[in-house]
């Protein structure tokens, strides 16, 4: 009678084993703390203004702690990375991930541990204005059918209208230590600003005007660097402002309405359909540049549009309907290219 | 290994059984202290100090009484759930910490009922595996159980799942024994109730006792040609006759004895139990790169997680044994005249093993505490694990040493695992996963409801000015204060209170993909994105303790608006490399 080489019944504890072979390598390729220092000490020495800094995998956190005072990113949109605001991105891989899984170019490979270490040079058609690190020196203002109210005032990060009192005061009150925050912060929370929707004021059905600054909103299930410009109500529209020199170029226009308003909520919470599709509109002078309508869907959309003119551009934005209308943009003039 | 006959188990085994018990509850109170507390937790704490101040004052003429006014004062409070674990959590704790001092910590004091029932468990499945297959079978099912980083985490908590293990347990051997002792039926219908008390999960389990009843019952009929046993011997109808008596009457008055919250306004307050759970809120369920915030949920969700989140050895032995159990079970059906005294237990482990699971797949069941959920049945996973690896011992003509010796090489990895991911039980998935980093890959969920924090005191307490203001996101008040009083953490700190980021100067965060959103509210109000320190499992992020970077300062006023200096374009990194952060210390 034939008899097989092996007992089959030996593939059980061979699984074990092979689990266990599993695990015992799964521990060998985590970096620790000391690589992530080590990689990061390298990239301090060499970095070069203009550069940039990312890791990869997104979900290898514990490197993000060795990250303060570098330009660092996190990735997002792992497919086709915009890495155009920069000359050049390093790029600190771990678990085996790699700049040549983000289908990205890297040289001067180094390793820490089982951390790798490339220099991505960038060939995308570079960033030449960047709304969200300019938006300090734009002009907002909300336009009425009657009246056009400008957005004066300046928290470090946001555009805010009308606001009540001396600005002078409104500032001492935000430079206050935080203990002396918190003791007020029944009587005066937010120093006389008005409430962003975000914190706990994301899960009520959100409403009415909002400022207008740098912002971060989870949308299309990560976090995008954004600058926040809700519509209004729809006889009302918000303006930006922006001076700008490019006088060619692409301008990139990327928008979204937050997962949370769209989708990401209890149903207990609020309604789904909300949210109104809104219109930003781009001008120069006289001409009209585009307009894209950003759907009420989850998801980062965008479009471009050339650059032609002179003169500071104005983004306005439009919608049928103020609520739950969470639209946050990144906008960009670029140089002209593939 | 041959179906053998039913084997009860005796003293010795009792024995073994009893110290398994006590081994596993001494292990749980040593980590007790490295386990955080959830947001579900800390509630119980809460609900459980009203209650003890209730039992505290059964000697008052108001209490002894039982008027309506005492009862709302200790039951009002999350009366969602029934009473008995809240009561012993509020027992022990009163007593034994408040009291009497025998135990230093406050934490423990409330978690003891459940450890004490989880080692319970163990006991109960040692003797499940005697049972079926003999006492081999029974230590490695036990050790199986105890070997389950998640089991393991959750067998800590003062919270309701390892109690309704175990209560799942106790109602699967007493309907065993039951079957062939009118004794036991008294016990069956005792251990109904007070499962009932313990959580909702146990309202589908007569069901499906009720199932194993009629099979039973028929392939008595089938053996014997009738129903019923003559000449006044007793057949599995009477015995589960009695059963169901017994559930029936002594259950329910179990069940409403232990609550006095039913006792005024019984149905309008049976009334809101009920429909609170049966219209119960969804929560965001984290799955495979997607959130889920309302059903219907995949099917196929308990069954991924099962295969992910339960050490290898037991997967593979409880595969095999699943194989083997059903072979069997299916062989006493066949022939039920050559198997006359196993009776009911394959079925009852197949049954009590899948049920659990196939609830939860349903997609209209809310889900928000992933595993815990079909906890239940885990024990009969590891029942069937024994059975899998005894049999593969014989089937590599092992002798029963070198079967021991096997089991002790293959349970290693899960022993490592429970030492290593044990005390944060949810980050914890096996090597199909991929461990901690490969779900991370695959997008799956790392924490549960705030409990990690208690992993990032010790850099709170080493790192924090005195009097620090400090958010803790998805931690409770409550929990935090638990942890200043056990001295894990430091009693000057102050706690923000929820939705609190602008007045701290330190934040905890919980990673959840749900909360993303409120990782950025931290993000946005510190102006950092870069945790200081925090809690990774394997590289993976499970919280981040962010500090506010800089004082606030006062900002001069903007330039004025008719002469915007031009930016130059794009925004450069520092020329001036900035010093690294100080490393921060391995948790």
């Amino acid at each position: 009678m034939h008899r097989p080489w092996l007992n089959p019944w030996l593939v059980a504890p061979l699984l074990v084993a092979v689990g266990a072979v599993m695990l015992f390598v799964q521990a060998n390729r985590v970096p620790g703390r000391a690589d992530w220092k080590a990689a990061t000490d390298a990239i301090r020495a060499a970095i070069q203004p203009g550069e940039g800094v990312t890791f990869t995998p997104p979900w290898a956190g514990e490197g993000r702690l060795f990250l303060h005072g570098l330009p660092a990113f996190e990735l997002i949109d792992g497919e086709k990375p915009d890495l155009a605001r920069h000359d050049a991105v390093w790029v600190i891989g771990a678990f085996g991930y790699d700049a040549a899984g983000l289908k990205l170019t890297g040289t001067d490979r180094q390793t820490f541990g089982p951390l790798t270490l490339e220099r991505v040079v960038v060939t995308q058609p570079r960033v030449r204005h960047d709304l969200r690190a300019e938006l300090d020196t734009t002009q907002v203002r909300r336009v009425g059918s009657r009246r056009t109210q400008d957005c004066d005032f300046w928290d470090g990060r946001a555009w805010y209208c009308g606001v009540r009192g001396s600005h002078d005061a409104v500032r001492a009150c935000l430079a206050r230590p935080t203990a002396r925050r918190f003791k007020d912060r029944r009587r005066d929370p937010r120093c006389g600003l008005p409430e962003w929707f975000g914190n706990n004021g994301r899960y009520r059905v959100s409403r009415g005007p909002q400022p207008v600054g740098r912002d971060r909103r989870v949308i299309g299930g990560a976090a995008r660097d954004c600058v926040w410009f809700t519509p209004l109500s729809k006889k009302a529209r918000h303006e930006i402002e922006w001076p700008v020199t490019a006088q060619d170029g692409v301008f990139v226009l990327n928008a979204g309405f937050t997962d949370h308003v769209l989708t990401d909520h209890m149903p207990q919470s609020f309604k789904d359909d909300l949210t109104q599709p809104a219109t930003v509109t781009v001008r120069r002078g006289e001409t009209e540049l585009g307009q894209f309508v950003v759907k009420a869907e989850p998801g980062w959309q965008g479009t471009t549009f050339a650059v032609q003119g002179t003169g500071p551009i104005t983004l306005s934005v439009t919608s049928a309907s103020d609520v739950n209308a969470h639209l946050c943009i990144d906008a960009t003039i670029r140089e002209a290219g593939q | 290994m041959t179906t053998t006959a039913l084997r009860l188990p005796g003293r010795r085994d009792h024995l073994i059984g009893l110290a398994l018990a006590i081994g596993y509850f001494i292990f749980l109170i040593a980590t007790s202290s490295q386990v955080g507390v959830p947001r579900d937790e800390s509630i119980y704490f809460d609900a459980a100090d009203k209650i003890a101040a209730w039992v505290d004052r059964f000697d008052e003429p108001g209490i002894a009484s039982f008027s309506k006014e005492e009862i709302e004062r200790g039951f009002r409070y999350n009366r969602e759930h029934p009473v008995l674990m809240k009561t012993l959590f509020g027992v022990s704790h009163h007593w034994l910490v408040d009291k009497w001092g025998v135990v230093d910590s406050h934490i423990l004091g409330y978690r003891l009922p459940t450890m004490l029932m989880a080692g319970l468990s163990l006991w109960l499945t040692f003797l499940f595996g005697l049972m079926i297959r003999g006492r081999a079978v029974g230590l490695i099912a036990a050790a199986c159980l105890a070997f389950m980083p998640r089991v393991f985490f959750h067998s800590h908590l003062a919270c309701f799942d390892a109690p309704v293990t175990f209560m799942w347990l106790l109602i699967c051997y007493t309907f065993l024994r039951a079957s062939r002792s009118r004794r036991w039926a008294i016990a069956s219908g005792i251990a109904l109730g007070l499962g009932m008390a313990t959580k909702l999960n146990i309202f589908f389990l007569p069901f499906i006792l009720l199932g194993i009843a009629v099979f039973d019952a028929r392939a008595f009929k089938r053996r014997t040609g009738a129903w019923r046993a003559g000449d006044g011997a007793r057949g599995p109808l009477t015995y589960y006759s009695w059963i169901a008596v017994s559930m029936i009457v002594l259950g329910a008055l179990v069940f409403f004895a232990h609550w006095p919250w039913l006792w005024h306004d019984t149905v309008k307050r049976v009334g809101f139990y009920v429909s609170f759970h049966a219209r119960h809120v969804h929560y965001p369920v984290d799955y495979l790169g997607t959130v889920f915030f309302r059903p219907p949920f995949p099917m196929h969700l308990p069954f991924v997680f099962t295969l992910l989140s339960v050490p290898v050895v037991a997967l593979v032995f409880a595969a095999v044994g699943l194989g083997r159990i059903t072979k069997d079970g299916w062989r006493v059906f066949r022939r039920p005249e050559e198997h006359a005294d196993r009776r009911s237990i394959d079925l009852i482990v197949l049954a009590n093993f899948a049920a659990p699971i196939v609830i939860i797949a349903l997609p209209f069941t809310p889900i928000f505490g992933h595993t815990k959920h079909w906890m239940p049945a885990m024990p009969f996973m590891a029942v069937l694990a024994g059975v899998g690896l005894v049999r593969v011992g014989e089937g590599l003509r092992l002798k029963m040493p070198a079967v021991a010796v096997m089991a002790v090489v293959c349970l290693a990895p899960a022993v490592w695992a429970t030492h290593h991911y044990g005390a944060h039980g949810p980050t914890y998935y096996n090597a199909i996963a991929g461990g901690p980093p490969g779900a991370a890959s695959i997008r799956m969920p790392r924490d549960f409801w705030g409990y990690g924090s208690v992993a990032v005191t010790d850099a709170l307490n080493a790192q924090a000015k005195p009097r620090a203001l400090t958010f803790w996101h998805n931690a409770t008040h409550r929990a935090v204060r638990e942890y200043q009083r056990d001295g894990l953490l430091r009693k000057d700190l102050r706690v923000t209170g929820d939705w609190s980021i602008p007045w701290s100067d330190w934040a905890v965060y919980h990673d959840a993909r749900e909360k993303l959103p409120e990782e950025l509210d931290i993000w946005r109000d510190y102006g950092t994105r870069w945790p200081v320190d925090g809690l990774f499992i394997d590289g993976v992020q499970s919280i981040a303790i962010y500090q506010r970077p800089l004082p606030r300062v006062r900002l001069p006023a903007p330039a004025p608006p008719e002469a915007p200096p031009p930016k130059a374009p794009p925004p450069k990194a520092p020329l001036t490399p900035q010093p690294a952060p100080p490393l921060p210390a391995q948790p």
